[in-house]
């Protein structure tokens, strides 16, 4: 099952490259249809019978390869499988002839990357899989051609070229001091000591990179601001999601047991909250309203951050659990409401050709649909009840209540205030009436629907969150002892 | 003796490291930076890594020398020589980083063992003999996959760049003199040879899929240098195919293995099975590299825009 | 032994003699260039790592982990250097516009 997740991407990567003809959005079409059903199937195995992982080529560790599957791996691969499938159906309607010739080879590969990097278990692989996300990714940016997208795609790949080269560094040092690569082997023998502390730097500092933390935000608005609307969707919602899983994993699960992460963590919830604070002043006053999206993304990634402090300053904390459930619904949330937004974004720019939120006047009477979409996804974004956002902020809260590090309830709070800030600057923009009509170009059926579909994801999955907070919490990284017996 | 060989050559690099940043030419820096791959691989050897020393001459001082002349040429015309850095007081943090790092590295223990005694072990089960080669191919044969689909993405981006569907370059012009021609006409059947001798040697001695991979398209480069019809003479569905052959094979590879109702990827250790992944793999790694260094070019006016819309 | 302490340092002043490249130049070429000085000394510390072998040999792991390492730089550099170039084609620059063009006229 676990396989096939990545076997059919690239079987489907490789067919729309040999076969690009008139039918090559089949490939997608049929990729997302199957994909949810893996992804499905692989949570459903997970979530009755607990963590477990595959030995790629049947060799067992510390040699071969694996993948691991255990709860939080399960939430991001079905995150992955809902917003790409959605995407992927939103794009085979989107695109011409000749960038869907481009799209669709890369995007499959990427996501056949992206399932495999939540199924890591094995850093040095780790590494090729971000690799290929990256390029994929750049590549993807720059598929519109303009000027502007080339200089953005440029400026992710250099960013991301380093931040690789970092964290390959660090894999270095780990080997140096375990004499192995499986990172859940490796959390028993690291000594904590310097060679310990540059591994933690050096990875945590590339990873930051690459998941846009505040200092290393720069490249992210413009990336998804010049690439074409599913581009965007995937760049914000999936990709970044890509590199903060692997920070995840490897905080908790290798450096946080070696007891070198009590600083670290301050520091990012630090950056978090920076960034929290900054990418949403920066969304309230930007013109275009797909960069008050992207904006929007450095804040809701700040958020993710907040986890660091939460997680890995105490041991074995009691709001921990709380903490631990926060982040992934944060990243899931996030992901699709992000999309969503994109989307919607992008059937403006369809319809009224510009997405300056000056132009954006009665669309609310003209596209309902679209209106009605952007005002559900900010909803998430805000974090009010029902809403995914709202679990994944509820959850942060407590955490930080019981955890006494009151400071951090400055970004839930403040951030909030500042989201409903620029989602009713959209809506209230949209519902203004224009003095003079604009020309508006209908939007194709499914177009429309897509985006609809997503937010209400977003939305609808606030009402599940018991059995993600069971998936979280059962089938953690502290059930790891159980691996023995496959 | 091998003490004071081992400081010249990490003197050198540094040496040279530093004057790639600090040289105020462009075109200087890039021929440095081709002096720096081949004094790496002069360290490869120090370091008893034949493997690497091959690769690191082909790769980082032939084709990635080649791809930033190339580049240059393109993008700077000569004789417009702008200052060097910007920033330099950023010298003394990164010194200083390079300095924590050092540090660091004198807290490594000098006996770890690493997984030289598990590859030993693995040794016996695989029916390959020289144990890099297994590494790559069989006991981290996913990593190898997906770096060969790291590979094609960077070809289906540079596709996406320029706009084009297939590796179709203009000519050169051939070269007027007739020895140019004639050192390519003996140099292109001693590559192809040296290519196979280098696969075939890879079963059990320093060699493999990827150095092989890398003389023939050092080949290619040259060919198509030298204003033959070199990659770009293939017909559009052939070379996607070759391109893509080295990657469909692991994926057949691993596909196999779940039909058979094993872990992806495992196989049935026959060396018939692991020779033809790796035969397909240096085609197309290859084909690959070839089509990197001189798919970049500018596509003809004609061409370009066609599918801009 | 020595051998290690003498590559692994210089490892460690290559990355980060790469890294100072990287931010202080603002040339596309030099940027990549420096990247490329950067990959040179991560996987010259790959590799004194593989040779602190205690039974004498070289570790074959991080040998074939630099091979891989060297395949992944060299793809993004050819792709990095071909979008350096099509920048250069379309705006006649060789540097990444960091007035930040995509805020739009309104600012």
């Amino acid at each position: 099952m676990e396989s096939l997740l990545i076997l059919v991407p690239l079987a489907a990567a490789m067919g729309s490259f040999l076969a690009p003809g008139r039918g090559i959005a089949s490939w997608g079409f049929l990729t997302s249809l199957v994909i949810p059903a893996l992804a499905a199937g692989t949570a459903m195995d997970v979530y009755q019978n607990g963590a477990r992982r595959v030995s790629l080529g049947g060799w067992a560790e510390p040699l071969g390869i694996h993948l691991h599957m255990d709860g939080l791996s399960v939430i991001f691969l079905l995150m992955t499988a809902l917003g790409g499938a959605l995407v992927s159906i939103y794009s085979a309607f989107f695109f011409d002839r000749e960038s869907a010739r481009h799209f669709w080879p890369l995007w499959l590969l990427m996501w056949a990357a992206l399932n495999s990097l939540f199924m890591i278990s094995d850093i040095f692989n780790a590494y090729v899989v971000l690799e290929l996300v990256t390029i994929c990714a750049a590549a993807l940016a720059v598929l519109s051609g303009k000027t502007e997208s080339l200089q953005a795609g440029l400026r992710y790949l250099l960013v991301a070229m380093a931040g690789s080269l970092a964290f390959l560094m660090g894999v270095g040092f780990l080997y140096a001091e375990t004499g192995m690569l499986d990172m859940f082997m490796q959390s028993g023998e690291l000594q904590g000591g310097p060679v310990s502390a540059a591994a933690f730097g050096l990875m945590t500092t590339g990873l930051i990179m690459k998941s846009a933390l505040l200092p290393f935000h720069f490249w992210l608005p413009p990336a998804p601001g010049e690439a074409p609307a599913p581009v965007s969707a995937l760049l914000s919602a999936l990709v970044v999601k890509g590199s903060f899983f692997l920070l995840l994993r490897l905080w908790v699960g290798v450096f946080e047991p070696a007891g070198i992460t009590y600083h670290g963590a301050y520091f990012l919830g630090c950056l978090g909250v920076l960034a929290v604070l900054w990418g949403s002043y920066q969304a309230l006053i930007q013109p275009r309203l797909k960069l008050i999206i992207a904006y929007s993304s450095v804040a809701q990634v700040g958020y993710l951050f907040l986890m660091f402090p939460l997680l890995c300053t105490v041991p074995e904390a009691p709001w921990a659990e709380k903490a631990w459930a926060g982040g992934p619904y944060q990243a899931i949330s996030h992901g699709l409401a992000k999309a969503a937004l994109f989307l919607a974004a992008g059937n403006l720019i369809l319809s009224t050709g510009t997405d300056r939120i000056h132009y954006m006047k009665n669309i609310a009477s003209r596209l309902p649909m679209t209106t009605f979409t952007l005002g559900l996804a900010g909803i998430s974004l805000m974090g009010l009840p029902p809403s995914g956002g709202f679990v994944a902020k509820w959850m942060f809260m407590q955490a930080i209540l019981e955890s006494g590090q009151w400071w951090w309830a400055v970004a839930p709070v403040l951030g909030g205030l500042l989201t409903a800030g620029y989602v009713f600057r959209i809506l209230g923009h949209a519902f203004l009436l224009a003095e003079k009509e604009v020309r508006m170009l209908p939007v194709p059926f499914v177009l429309e629907k897509i985006p609809l579909i997503l937010a209400l994801c977003s939305i609808l999955i606030g009402f599940r969150a018991e059995e993600v907070i069971f998936l979280l919490q059962e089938h953690m990284l502290w059930t790891l002892e159980l691996e023995g017996t496959p | 003796m091998a003490l004071l060989l081992d400081m010249l050559v990490a003197f050198a690099l540094v040496a040279t490291a530093w004057r790639i940043m600090r040289s105020p030419g462009h075109f200087q820096a890039v021929v440095l930076f081709i002096t720096f791959g081949l004094l790496l691989s002069l360290a490869w050897a120090r370091l008893h890594s034949p493997d690497i020393a091959l690769a690191e001459a082909a790769v980082g001082a032939g084709l990635a020398g080649v791809l930033l002349l190339d580049t240059l040429r393109a993008v700077a015309p000569p004789g417009t020589v702008k200052a060097g850095a910007h920033f330099s007081w950023l010298l003394f943090p990164c010194l200083l980083l390079a300095g924590l790092l050092s540090l660091s590295i004198m807290h490594i223990q000098p006996d770890i063992h690493g997984l030289s005694r598990a590859v030993a072990a693995g040794m016996q089960a695989t029916s390959l003999e020289y144990p890099v080669t297994a590494v790559l191919l069989d006991f981290r044969g996913y990593d190898t996959w997906l770096e060969l689909g790291v590979l094609l993405a960077a070809v289906l981006g540079l596709l996406c760049v320029r706009r084009k569907n297939s590796i179709r370059a203009p000519l050169l012009p051939a070269p007027a003199e007739p020895v140019g021609r004639w050192l390519i006409s003996i140099l292109l059947p001693i590559i192809i040879l040296v290519g196979g001798f280098l696969l075939w040697l890879g079963a059990f001695a320093p060699g493999g899929a990827f150095q092989a991979g890398v003389v023939w398209a050092a080949g290619g480069v040259l060919l198509w240098q030298a204003g033959h019809p070199s990659l770009g003479a293939l017909p559009g569905s052939l070379w996607r195919v070759s391109a893509v052959l080295g990657f469909a094979l692991f994926w057949v590879l691993a596909a196999a293995a779940l039909i058979r109702n094993e872990p992806m990827l495992t196989h049935p250790q026959a060396k018939g099975w692991i020779l033809a992944v790796e035969y397909a793999a240096a085609l197309s790694i290859a084909v690959c590299l070839t089509s990197l260094a001189i798919g970049g070019q500018k596509s003809e006016v004609r061409g370009q825009g066609s599918g801009d819309r | 032994m020595h051998g290690f302490y003498i590559y692994a340092v210089t490892a460690m002043l290559l990355f980060c003699l790469g890294l100072f490249g990287l931010v202080s130049h603002k040339n596309l070429l030099r940027k990549i260039v420096a990247l490329n000085v950067m990959a040179g000394g991560v996987f010259l510390f790959f590799i004194s790592i593989a040779n602190l072998d205690p039974s004498g040999g070289v570790d074959p792991v991080p040998q074939a982990m630099v091979l891989t390492g060297i395949v992944v730089a060299i793809s993004l550099t050819a792709f990095a250097l071909c979008l350096a170039r099509r920048i250069h084609e379309k705006t006649g620059q060789n540097e990444l516009d960091t007035s930040c063009s995509i805020e739009g006229e309104d600012r």
